[in-house]
């Protein structure tokens, strides 16, 4: 379309006719900037929550075993526990869960202990408390004065260590202790874990392997399928993805009616393309011309959008805003969200604004210069 | 070509100066956008993803603290049927 | 002199559409020819006909009957996809200029340029050069619409000349005009012609008539050309 000796002059005019236009161009130019910015961030955030949350649900176990009893949940004695699962073909490295949802100085948080050493690469720089000690998540961090946790109104504890904001997603309100505070707090006794976390060595399995772990239990237990939730919040994010693609539509064809409400039609307007055909030019070069000048609003005002929605999802504190308006929840995590996939993203939305606006200017430049040069040049009056 | 029709590019008839800044800045900006995404697109691997999935594994974590603490979308594992959950410590706050 | 050169009408008839074809029409029967290298005047009444028959000439209207040949090709009946790009090669000075007033004087020639595969450098070389001869140079920048109207005449026709045209068409190009740019204007007509272009000019300006540079002269009445019996005498 741009080649040569005709290129460079055409691309120059182009935009010298976007300077006879400032306000309607610049209003142009907000308009698909923030329409991009609109369904940008809500297929970006879905996405990259739907990936970021399965990278995470990776981690997490794929069946957590609990006791319970005519009282409710009970403990679960851990060394029968273990053996018990250990009979399960598929069942994987069961681990023992020392934790538990306790009431903090905002609300209730989450309490864990490690019933295993951590390797020192994992711990990050961080100190594993001892008892009396706690390392607690960013999210109770501006809570927390002269380091001094009191947990359940009754237990009190020494603040060693914060997580880092960026793992938020994992440790926002956690508070990770010592295995004997965490039982005293959370009246597990010795022998014994909150439940137990199963990992399968095929995670599609769960369901059949459910009732023969429930079976080598010698005690009732309830086992959860964390996989059939992790299920239902990627069909959600999926599900917002595709909503903000729909309502996309509507939104194109709306500004579609612009573009063929402005771009075409006004006699002036009309008037000059006859002249332009009176001077030599034909409809393409026109066509051309309009083209030209719908891209250069158009592209630039997609480029901003997208960097507005990228700057939104991938850099907080704007990405967990997003997240609890999109997943309903009341937490603002410091989310640093998985952007692989996100080059994709972009460029079918590129394609999903730009395409339907260059076709609009495109249909509606050859509808209205499809006259006799004469009857254009005449459709208003020249001064 | 004679001289009197050639002068310095800074005085051509119709220099169109404000379109040609338009372009200039237009490419620059949006240039310097896509360089930006680009660059942050490329950085691999996030040590802030890497360090949650490692505490997610640590801990044996049901799932991602968007919700509160306790919330049977936080903690599905701890939603019973048929048991009264008041009688639970840290669950009074469910629905 | 090739025999096809230049522009011909062959029994040309136009009626606006729309309007009954006997009787009405506002030319009948024109049969003219305008040699290249030759500058034609065509004179008439108001609202004879002759800016409908210059814009026949330039290919803006199609003629109801009869064709046009612009160097033996029959332009009126070649679609509009090939009337359009030969339009490069046709100068036109329009009755009301048809200038656009919020663009330069430089920008309103650029746009008879830009269409074509010449190089930006070029196009303000031949831009600066047109002003000049139309004593225009020093208001380059300045917007149309800000021009009087002997200088915005002068530009109409400076955009006309600014691609060397091979058919010049001019519609009262000196109206405006005092004596002294007049003769200026008939001095460009004059090189242009010199330079083998067809050069055709419809005006009731006397100074025209009386002008030795016009080698051939018409009188248009009651829709039929005829060659002019008295070429020096009153419009």
């Amino acid at each position: 379309m741009i080649s040569g000796k005709s290129g460079y002059p055409m691309l120059l005019w182009a935009a010298r006719e976007v300077l006879r236009l400032p306000g309607r161009n610049l209003l142009l130019l907000a308009c698909l900037a923030s329409l991009t910015f609109l369904v940008a961030t809500a297929l970006l955030l879905s996405q990259a929550l739907d990936r970021t949350w399965s990278r995470l649900m990776d981690q997490a176990p794929d069946l957590v075993v609990r006791r319970i009893d005519a009282g409710g949940w009970a403990p679960i004695p851990v060394a029968t526990a273990l053996a018990s699962a250990s009979t399960v073909p598929g069942a994987l490295s069961p681990t023992p869960r020392l934790w538990g949802v306790v009431p903090g100085p905002r609300g209730p948080v989450t309490v864990a202990a490690s019933t295993a050493a951590i390797p020192e690469d994992a711990l990050r720089g961080l100190t594993p408390p001892l008892r009396g000690q706690a390392v607690v998540g960013a999210g109770m961090a501006g809570f927390i004065q002269d380091d001094r946790l009191i947990l359940d109104g009754r237990m009190q504890l020494t603040v060693i260590g914060t997580f880092p904001p960026e793992t938020g997603l994992a440790t926002h309100d956690l508070v990770w202790m010592a295995p004997a505070d965490a039982r005293s707090l959370l009246g597990i006794p010795s022998g014994h874990a909150s439940d137990l976390a199963v990992t399968l060595f095929h995670p599609e399995e769960a369901e059949a392997i459910r009732a023969d772990l429930a079976a080598a239990f010698p005690w009732p237990v309830n086992i959860t399928g964390l996989r059939a939730d992790s299920w239902r919040h990627h069909v959600r994010a999926v599900r917002m993805g595709g909503m903000a693609v729909v309502a996309c539509v509507p939104a194109v064809l709306a500004m579609v009616l612009i573009v063929l409400g402005t771009a075409a039609g006004t006699g002036s307007r009309q008037s000059q393309w006859g002249l332009l055909k009176a001077l030599g030019w034909t409809t393409g070069d026109i066509v051309r011309l309009q083209v030209i000048q719908a891209a250069v609003v158009g592209l630039p005002a997609i480029i901003f959008g997208l960097a507005l929605a990228y700057a939104a999802v991938f850099h907080p504190p704007a990405a967990g805003i997003a997240a609890m308006w999109i997943t309903g929840g009341r937490h603002l995590p410091e989310l640093v969200l998985d952007h692989s996939g996100a080059a994709a993203i972009m460029l079918e939305i590129t394609a999903l604004v730009i395409l339907p606006y260059l076709m609009a200017v495109y249909l509606s430049t050859i509808k209205g210069v499809a006259r006799d040069p004469l009857h254009l040049l005449q459709e208003s009056p020249w001064k | 070509m004679p001289s009197v029709y050639r002068k310095k590019s800074g005085d051509l008839p119709a220099p169109c100066r404000n379109a040609r800044n338009l372009l200039m800045g237009l490419a620059v900006v949006t240039s310097l956008l896509l360089l930006a995404m680009g660059a942050d697109l490329l950085r691999q691997p996030l040590p802030g993803q890497a360090a949650a999935e490692q505490w997610m594994h640590t801990f044996s974590l049901s799932g991602p603290a968007l919700w509160t603490a306790g919330s049977p979308t936080r903690h599905p594992e701890t939603i019973h049927p048929g048991i009264d959950l008041r009688l639970t410590v840290g669950m009074e706050s469910l629905p | 002199m090739e025999m096809n050169a230049g522009l011909a009408c062959l029994d040309l008839d136009f009626a606006w559409p729309g309007k009954p074809a006997a009787g009405r029409n506002v030319l009948t029967a024109i049969n003219a020819t305008f040699p290249p290298g030759t500058l034609t005047l065509i004179t008439g009444a108001t609202g004879a006909g002759k800016s409908t028959l210059l814009h026949l000439l330039a290919g803006l209207l199609r003629p109801t009957a009869g064709e046009i040949r612009a160097d033996g090709r029959p332009v009126s009946r070649w679609p509009a996809s090939h009337r359009d790009p030969w339009r490069r090669q046709v100068g036109i000075v329009f009755q009301h200029l048809a200038l656009i007033p919020d663009l330069s004087a430089a920008e309103n020639l650029l746009l008879a340029l830009l269409p074509r595969s010449i190089s930006w450098s070029r196009m303000q070389t031949d831009i600066r050069r047109q002003l000049m001869d139309a004593d225009l140079g020093e208001l380059a920048q300045t917007p149309a619409g800000e021009l009087s109207g002997g200088q915005r005449q002068r530009l109409a026709m400076a955009r006309a000349m600014v691609g060397a045209p091979r058919f010049l068409l001019a519609d009262e190009p000196t109206a405006f005009q005092d004596d002294a740019h007049a003769f200026a204007i008939i001095s460009q007509l004059q090189r242009a012609v010199a330079a083998g272009a067809v050069a055709v000019v419809c005006s009731q300006d006397p100074r025209l008539k009386a002008s030795t540079a016009v080698q051939h002269h018409y009188h248009l009445a009651s829709g039929r050309l005829l060659t002019d019996p008295d070429p020096q005498g009153p419009s």
